[in-house]
């Protein structure tokens, strides 16, 4: 049951960030914007998903499910790469230097803002 | 709206989402390192680049098929959010050494995983030995 829960959000948030790629897209910009901002939005959620202690089923259904499945690690290190191997060598420590950094800023104040 | 895409992401998402929390339940410790999310991220950030520039070229497969098992499986199977909110766990329990050990693994390892899959899958395509094998 729980198997469920963590796959049936997954596909949700996996869908939600499809769409928003897509729309992301249409903006020409070298900067993989839609992946930053879907994995800052993100980690905040789950930051304040986890400060606020909810159940359990809500935790893994929401959590572990819908922002597991939103938020990506392979895209960010696979844009990165690309960015790396066009020598956009500005772009590529900007986003990669912005997405840890404000990733973990945003965890940590959405946690406290859950608390 | 790509009904159709986004049931197929979103149906290979489901199992790369279950599978991502069945490695979290045997290898995350709840106080300890995240080695789960850890190992899901890298596994993940080598296998997308190595997917998408080398075997959907290789095996020929359609563009819905690439996109389900790239963004749907390999997306949902890796995460940042629980990256990033582990990481600040681990703050939270003045888990210095284990913080910076975490964060160091994931931000180098991630991207030297992703690159050396990219600089495969070119090299496998462009080396012409390899090609003759194939036919």
């Amino acid at each position: 049951m729980t198997i469920l829960l963590v796959g049936l959000g997954a596909a949700l948030g996996a869908i939600l960030r499809y769409q928003l790629t897509r729309i992301g897209n249409h903006i020409a910009s070298e900067f993989p914007l839609m992946t930053f901002l879907i994995n800052l939005t993100g980690s905040f959620c789950l930051g304040w998903l986890t400060g606020s202690q909810l159940s359990q089923p809500v935790t893994l259904f929401l959590g572990v499910g819908v922002l597991g499945g939103y938020t990506t690690f392979s895209t960010l290190n696979s844009e990165l790469s690309q960015l790396w191997f066009r020598r956009r060598y500005h772009i590529f420590f900007g986003y990669w230097l912005l997405t840890y950094g404000l990733g973990l800023l945003v965890a940590a104040a959405g946690f406290y803002a859950g608390l | 709206m790509k009904i159709k895409e986004s049931l197929a992401v979103g149906s290979f998402a489901f199992f790369g989402g279950i599978l991502r929390y069945l490695i979290g339940l045997v290898l995350n410790q709840p106080t300890g390192f995240p080695y789960g999310t850890l190992c899901v991220n890298l596994i993940g950030a080598f296998c997308l680049p190595f997917l998408m520039r080398y075997i959907v070229a290789r095996l020929h497969l359609s563009d819905q098929l690439a996109l389900a098992i790239g963004t749907g499986f390999f997306g949902a199977f890796t995460t940042f959010s629980s990256f990033s909110v582990d990481a600040i766990r681990l703050v939270n329990q003045q888990q210095w050494s284990a913080f910076a050990w975490y964060v160091g693994i994931s931000m180098v390892g991630g991207v030297l995983l992703s690159l050396l899959a990219d600089y495969w899958a070119v090299k496998l395509t462009h080396n012409p030995e390899e090609q003759e094998v194939s036919q």
